[in-house]
């Protein structure tokens, strides 16, 4: 009987719903029928076997019930057997052999074989796999029992199973509730990742990370001096700063989905937290661990482009105009070369990874320490990203004082270009914009002529600003360049006074300096004050300082438990930013801010200050193992608020109850839990939003310079935006554990929101400071884990993971009805939140319709009509739900794991698709010999309205269709987006252990075979549907779901090696 | 252990709860000064120079839409106010440069200057907040006053009578002020006073002057009192010496564009023409006109040069008839293509009235449209500024008219250049409202005698800025004295009190307002 093919098609006949029953006892039954043939094992030798003995044993619990698929393994080697139905076993072994038995939620026993041929053994439940300890705010170990909210974590293996060098994106589909979003395929470029939806409407809404004690910076620097060098989001890629983590040095990373768990954090925890905690060494000889891996990537979708037409534009009159680079021209004649540009652009990316650590320790004093080096080749020419890091972690012993530090150091530096441009006032200053447009009819790659010139298309016929780059040209002379040099380092510090109470301290610093770097060379199409060359420099610094005490108390009454935390944080957050720029330069082909004269130069400075004291207390009860409860409360005193509002303080409460204590213990409900949790939190404001500030000075005709404000008014009595949630949760675990349910219902509102809208002009303001908003975000939360399989050899581990949110917006001020996100607009179409509707909205144009729905259309023309209102709302980029199905199949030294992840509902804005078609680039735009439109007409005669239809076959009024009227109905460019995608698949062989021994030094050796992002199945029709424009550090509803010509998502493949001495 | 425990609590509270204080006392940004730094002149000098923008870009629009100025067919914002189909951006700019750029410094140049007892800062703070509103009132008709600039974020808005009585006393507290003496200590306007120089009589006759012409204003409602408006008239600029103008530069530096004449960044591209309308209140050619022409129409209109016979000569622009061709219906006027030198183009290029192509030249119109091939006539109202032909590349070379020898594509026009003058309250306009207060009474010999010396006093102020021109330039040579009497005396120009009509005065007072807001209040 074939066990695969069993389970597969059991598999396929009943999904989740009664699948581990069905599998587990399918699996038991034909698992007894595997034990019965004898087993043949080559390591023996014919002396061995002689001397062999046939046991027949039972396994049962403490009450005698028969443990079904446990596992009988003659201990040192591979032979072994699985208990069937009726906890039975028949294994033939060495004499004086000692039999190794263990089964999930039972505690692993060795028992010695004797002289009698038949074996009772009895396995003692092991409470500990059902007292999971995860990672809680402050860095405290909880049971997950206790807890009244939800918490997930993963562990270093899972996270470098699909390693990826942001360790946010391992995240991606295997902790509910959690969205990812990589924001592009460009080397380097970060993800965004949001917990729960959105709590802020115009601040950042990603979760805080806290990398052992110490909140981590996240921020996505976009440098420059303003936009006017193109330093804007959707210019370019740009790296969330959590790369700065080398994955290897990860331990576990810690989920708090939501206030209640992150109460204890304060201000920033309205979002959740990341917590991550990293290797320590262990006890034991000294290990070295080497890891290399290759990885080769490459695009994974394209954006649809036509190549039947040729490069034209027909004029007003309707001739064809040759002086343009859209494609409306001419059909390909027969033997007329058509150039693949875009995908001939690209070129296959190229990864080393390579990491080695040294770890050890003994009982009093451990030690880790790291190095790693990442280097990458972007899928666009000339672009990439290097990142070398290192760790030190180190803990000492002193009796009853321990002492630790951690210290890290990074420098990650990307070389890219601008995918976007229109910055310098130019026709188009961006490679990925360039790349997409670029007629099939024309060889993009000649882009230099013969004396390494430019190579201008309409040389002598137009300014130079008015060029449209080539994207070979920008990306070999426009470059940007950045570089982050970081050191993280936090002291540890702490005192077990006596058995009840120690006192903790972690002291730690964050620091990192950004230097960014913009060069236009000489004759880029770019506007005439930059022609002969700009050079854009900025330095930002980023200097966080952080000091926690902590005092725990824990003392035991009978059957309660009781713990209190007492606690004071200060935070100090200091940022700088130092910007210079020139043009002009005046020694040819040398790129210097001091080869300009003095005249064409600037300079820009900006700094910023913050501080926070946060005073803090957690008391919690258990009463046996039944009944736990949290109380919490933190105020916060913090700098940037106005005097009167600088303090607030904020409680959370929550408990559960274990109820599976009340009943009796049986084989298929094992665990079962109830939890609910309230919690409040504030969340401060930035620096300097109290008081009016000026603008730069102004020059008037006197000569001499003034002042008038800035276009924000200050606002002297904010006040903390406040989140309040409630949460309810239910846990339950069946078969000793191999099945288990957790399921999450939250609803949050997060209300004062600091916002500074627009208001009305006659304020004399264009934005105002200022508190209202609410965002209401209500979800669920399901994740499913099982061990449907477990053999001797064979086991198959999987976890499901869904959820889903619903953001909503309200009580936004009077007149104020859609927020917008500044940096995400496509044509008509905004990433925009609605008031009275959703906080992760689109917003954009419809065509004018009368009430039955018809469209009006011009009575002349026949083309649609529109109102000019932008404003509407036509999309909602929240998925309906998501999630991820995780996998691990392990048969003797291989395993195979994969991750399949999937979303359903939510608008993509395929803003690439709009752009290509307002050109004549698009697949869509192929229908262009003839367009019939279908609506109603003002028939200016009667002045009534009736029913036309009409066929338009002018070519320029059709390029007019694609490129203006089509365009009035923004939701022409919208999907609502369905995927499903492998996410990873990895295969890795592990050496045996008998292999490994005969070398004496190498402890562990594995290789690894994995591929990323392989398949995807989706409804969208554009590059890849995971998208955002502005990339990870957008604030508000983000630019997730709206794909405007960014760099395109790749999928790859790796191999790796890891070896451990 | 006991100690170790008390001590640290009491760490812990006292970080918590002592420190707090100083320790959070950070929050005022330490690069960027906040609004109550900077002095009365600091504050006085940007607010004139934003007033400017809203007042005269007001100016802009009143072209636009009283048909003083057409544009190309075209589909942006500003075409569209053309076409009186106006959208938002557009027109609510000289709404956004009052409020967010102007208004909200008033109070805190007040709060400063009376600190220091500046009290003609004071003075000159009030009336511009009076004129700003006003002006908003003529562009907008009802608008946010009594709420506006307040902490409201959504303030009220208040009706036409509300403003004007508001603005009516904000002026006499303007006065006030500006009559009152200065401590030695304080900061003197004329350090601040880009107007003006600090010449207070100068601003108490601006007053007056505003007063009057809201006054005169008011010729069609009940309250309309041609004495009022004459006794403010008597306090108001009694020659061109108290004239309010606002002197722009032209200057060659691109930080410095800003410094330009608001005509000239509103009006002078490629794509603004002239009207037939407007040029026929020069030339006297509108029906029943004189015919006899306007020694200031080629310095308010623009010529371009044309070779004839290998000859180059200044053509003057016809002017585009919005009103009774069907030119704007058949997507013109075209704009012309200055961006190409294709060899090919050369064909369909400087087409005259009759379609045939008279001159070759870089400029020409695109279109193959046989009706729109005579649109070269009309020459754009186009204008050099230095910082466009810096580092030798002279980008419109053909246009460019700073002795350039190449052919010029325009002259430009007197208040379209970079350095225009911004004739913010000039005495011309103060004789027309005198004409016209005189002429309501009945005082018919009164108003022709004001009426003559508006005319006058507008060809002066003009001179005022022509001599300072290169006087071998078509289009910006002086006025000679003797063809401002010639076209006084002639029949252009009523000659005695029973010739003169309201017409009259109003076509010259037009003229004489041209590109301000005024020719829409008019």
């Amino acid at each position: 009987m074939n066990m695969n093919q069993q389970i597969r098609g059991t598999f396929s006949k009943r999904f989740l719903s009664a699948f581990a029953v069905t599998l587990l006892f399918s699996a038991g039954g034909s698992i007894s029928a595997v034990a019965n043939v004898p087993v043949v094992n080559d390591v023996y030798n014919v002396s061995e076997q002689l001397q062999a003995i046939t046991i027949k044993g039972k396994v049962t619990d403490t009450k005698g019930e028969a443990i079904i698929g446990a596992s009988i393994l003659e201990k040192g080697t591979s032979n072994g057997a699985i208990t069937d139905l009726n906890g039975r076993f028949t294994l033939t072994v060495k004499a004086k052999a000692s039999l190794v038995i263990s089964c999930i939620g039972y505690k692993t026993s060795t028992v010695a074989v004797g002289s009698s041929p038949t074996l009772a053994i009895e396995l003692a439940e092991d409470t500990k796999t059902l007292d999971e300890v995860v990672v809680t705010a402050m860095g405290i170990k909880k049971e997950k029992k206790a807890l009244g909210y939800s918490v997930q974590d993963i562990k270093s293996d899972e996270l470098l199973k699909n390693k990826n060098t942001n360790v946010i994106n391992s995240l991606n589909g295997k902790i509910a509730g959690v969205n990812v979003t990589q924001s592009g395929g460009g080397a380097g470029s970060g993800a965004s990742i949001v917990i729960r939806g959105g709590t802020s409407l115009e601040r950042d809404n990603q979760p805080l990370f806290v990398i052992d004690g110490m909140i981590y910076d996240n921020g996505t620097d976009v440098g420059g001096n303003s936009s006017f060098d193109g330093a804007m989001r959707t210019n370019s890629t740009y790296s969330n700063r959590v790369m700065d983590i080398n994955p290897e040095d990860v331990e576990s990373m810690s989920v708090l989905k939501g206030p209640a768990a992150a109460a204890l954090y304060g201000s920033k925890a309205a979002a959740g937290v990341v917590i991550i905690t990293t290797k320590k060494g262990e006890e034991g000889n000294v290990k070295v661990g080497f890891s290399s891996k290759f990885s080769t990537s490459w695009v994974n979708r394209y954006p649809e482009q036509q190549n039947k037409y040729k490069r034209g534009y027909y004029n007003t009159a309707g001739g064809l105009d040759e002086y343009t680079l859209q494609s409306w021209g001419e059909k390909f004649g027969a033997d007329e070369k058509v150039y693949n540009n875009t995908e001939d652009f690209f070129q296959n990316s190229g990864t080393w990874d390579n990491s080695v650590n040294v770890s050890g320790g003994n009982k009093n004093s451990n030690f880790y320490l790291s190095a790693s080096r990442y280097d990458q080749d972007g899928v666009i020419p000339e672009t990439g990203y290097l990142k070398n890091t290192f760790r030190f972690n180190g803990e000492q012993k002193y009796g009853k004082f321990t002492a630790g530090a951690n210290v890290a150091y990074s420098v990650a530096s990307a070389e890219k270009s601008l995918t976007s441009g229109g910055l310098y006032n130019s026709g188009g200053s961006g490679a990925m914009v360039s790349a997409y447009r670029w007629p099939s009819s024309e060889n993009m790659s000649h882009w230099l002529n013969e004396d390494g010139t430019k190579y201008r298309m309409f040389e002598g016929l137009q300014q130079l600003d008015d060029d449209v780059d080539n994207p070979y040209w920008i990306v070999n002379k426009n470059k940007v360049n950045d570089k982050t040099t970081r050191f993280t380092g936090t002291i540890n510090l702490k005192l077990d006074v006596c058995d009840w109470f120690n006192i903790a301290y972690t002291g730690g610093t964050d620091r990192y300096t950004t230097n960014t770097r913009r060069l236009l060379e000489p004759g880029s199409g770019v506007e005439l004050l930059y022609q002969k060359g700009m050079l854009s420099e900025d330095d930002r610094t980023y200097e966080y300082f952080s000091s926690n005490l902590m005092m725990n108390f824990k003392k035991t009454f009978g059957d309660f438990d009781f713990n209190l935390l007492l606690g004071n944080t200060i935070e100090d957050t200091k940022s700088s930013s130092n910007g210079r720029k020139a043009w002009n330069f005046v020694a040819p082909n040398f790129f210097a801010i001091t080869n300009t004269a003095e005249t064409d130069r600037s300079i820009s400075q900006s700094n910023s200050r913050k501080r926070l004291i946060g005073g803090y207390g957690e008391f919690r009860a258990g009463y046996k193992n039944i009944f736990y409860a949290t109380v919490t409360g933190r105020n916060d005193w913090t700098s940037t608020l106005p005097t009167d509002n600088q303090s607030y303080f904020y409680p959370s409460v929550g408990g559960s109850f274990v109820f599976t204590e009340l009943i009796p213990r049986n084989s298929i409900l094992s665990f079962g839990k109830v939890r609910a949790s309230w919690a409040k939190v504030g969340k401060d404001t930035d620096p300097y939003v109290t008081n009016t500030y000026l603008d730069n000075p102004i020059i008037t005709i006197l000569g001499t310079s003034g002042f008038q404000n800035a276009w924000t008014r200050g606002n002297a009595y904010l006040k903390p935006e406040i989140t309040k949630s409630i949460e309810y949760g239910l846990e339950l675990r069946f078969f000793n554990g191999r099945l288990g349910i957790d399921y999450t219902y939250y609803s949050n509102r997060s209300y004062n929101q600091l916002l500074s809208p627009r208001t009305s002009q006659a304020t004399g303001y264009i934005f105002m400071k200022t508190n209202a908003g609410d965002i209401n975000n209500k979800g669920m939360e399901l994740s499913i884990s099982g061990t449907p399989i477990k053999t001797k050899d064979f086991s198959w581990d999987m976890t499901l993971n869904l959820s889903g949110n619903r953001g909503k917006v309200n009580n936004l001020l009077q007149g104020l009805e859609v927020l917008y996100v500044t940096d995400v607009q496509v044509g008509n179409a905004k990433a925009a939140s609605f008031n009275k509707g959703n906080f992760m909205a689109i917003s954009g144009s419809k065509y004018a319709r009368d009430e039955e729905g018809n469209m009006i259309l011009n009575w002349d023309t026949g083309m649609p009509t529109s109102d000019g209102l932008t404003t509407y709302e036509i999309g909602n980029r929240e998925p309906k739900f998501l999630g991820g199905f995780n996998n691990s199949l392990q048969y003797k030294n291989w395993n195979i794991s994969f991750l399949l992840d999937f979303r359903v509902g939510g608008d993509v804005y395929n803003g690439t698709d709009y752009f290509l078609t307002s050109i004549g680039m698009s697949k869509r735009s192929l229908d262009r010999e003839s367009i019939t439109t279908t609506g109603v007409a003002k028939n200016p005669a009667t002045g009534e309205y009736e029913k036309k239809t009409y066929t338009i076959k002018d070519k320029y009024k059709i390029q007019e269709y694609w490129g203006t009227y089509y365009s009035y109905e923004s939701a022409n460019y919208m999907t609502k987006t369905n995927w499903l995608r492998l996410r990873s698949v990895s295969l890795s062989y592990s050496l045996p252990r008998t292999i490994l021994k005969k070398t004496k030094f190498i402890k562990d050796m594995s290789a690894t075979i994995t591929g990323t992002n392989l398949l995807l199945w989706t409804n969208y029709k554009g590059m890849d549907p995971e998208t955002s424009a502005a990339g990870s550090g957008v604030s508000g509803s983000s630019s997730v779901g709206i794909d405007y010509c960014g760099v395109p998502a790749t999928a790859g493949m790796s191999f790796g090696v890891n070896i451990t001495f | 252990m006991k100690k170790i425990l008390y001590l640290s609590l009491s760490i812990i509270l006292l970080l918590s709860l002592n420190a707090c204080s100083d320790y959070l006392d950070i929050n005022d940004n330490p690069n960027n000064p906040n609004s109550t730094v900077p002095t009365p002149d600091q504050r006085l000098m940007v607010i004139q120079t934003n007033f400017v923008d809203s007042y005269e870009s007001s100016g802009t629009r009143a072209c636009w839409f009283t048909g003083n100025m057409a544009k190309t067919y075209g589909t942006t914002t500003n075409d569209k106010n053309v076409k009186w189909a106006p959208v938002s951006g557009t027109t609510t700019w000289p709404y956004q440069a009052w409020f967010i750029y102007t208004a909200d410094n008033l109070e805190p140049l007040i709060e400063k200057a009376t600190a220091e007892e500046a009290w003609h800062y004071v003075g000159a703070a009030k009336l511009i907040h009076a004129w700003g509103f006003m002006t908003m009132v003529d562009m907008y008709g009802e608008m946010p006053y009594t709420e506006a600039l307040t902490e409201k974020i959504t303030p009220k808005y208040d009706d036409g009578q509300t403003i004007f009585n508001g603005c009516m006393a904000m002026l006499d507290e303007a006065i006030k002020y500006l009559e009152m003496s200065q401590p030695a200590t304080a900061t003197k306007l004329s350090s601040g006073d880009i107007w003006n120089n600090g010449d207070v009589t100068k601003w108490i006759k601006l007053a007056y002057g505003l007063k009057a012409r809201w006054l005169n204003n008011l010729s069609k409602k009940k309250a309309y009192d041609p004495d009022a408006v004459l006794a403010a008239l008597d306090k108001a600029a009694q020659s061109n010496n108290d004239n309010t103008v606002m002197n722009y530069i032209n200057v060659n530096d691109t930080k410095q564009a800003a410094l330009r004449a608001l005509q000239h960044q509103n009006l002078s591209s490629t794509t603004s023409r002239v009207t037939k309308w407007y040029l026929d209140l020069l030339t006297n050619t509108f029906t029943g006109g004189s015919g006899i022409e306007d020694p200031r129409t080629d310095l308010l209109v623009p010529s371009g040069q044309y070779r004839e016979n290998g000859i180059l000569k200044y053509v003057r622009t016809k002017g585009v008839d919005i009103l009774n061709s069907d030119i704007r219906k058949n997507s013109g006027p075209i704009a012309y293509n200055i961006n190409s030198r294709s060899q090919d183009m050369l064909g369909h290029k400087f087409y005259d009235e009759n379609g045939n192509p008279s001159v070759l030249d870089i400029w020409y119109t695109s279109s193959k449209v046989t009706a729109r091939l005579g649109d070269s006539i009309y020459t754009p109202i186009y204008s050099e500024h230095l910082s466009w032909v810096t580092n030798g590349d002279d980008r419109y070379m053909a246009s460019n008219y700073n002795g350039k020898t190449n052919q010029i594509i325009s002259t430009g026009t007197f208040y379209t250049r970079a350095d225009a003058p911004g004739h913010l309250l000039c005495y011309p306009e103060i004789c027309f409202i005198k004409a016209e207060a005189l002429f309501r009474k009945g005082d018919k010999a009164g108003a022709l005698t004001a009426y003559k010396a508006g005319i006058r006093a507008h060809m002066e102020l003009m001179n005022e800025k022509l001599t300072k021109y290169d006087q071998s330039q078509f289009g910006k040579q002086v006025i000679p004295t003797a063809a401002i009497d010639n076209f006084l005396a002639s029949a252009a120009v009523a000659q005695t009190s029973a010739q003169l009509t309201m017409a009259k005065i109003m076509q010259q007072k037009f003229i004489a307002c041209s590109y301000s807001i005024k020719i829409g209040t008019t």
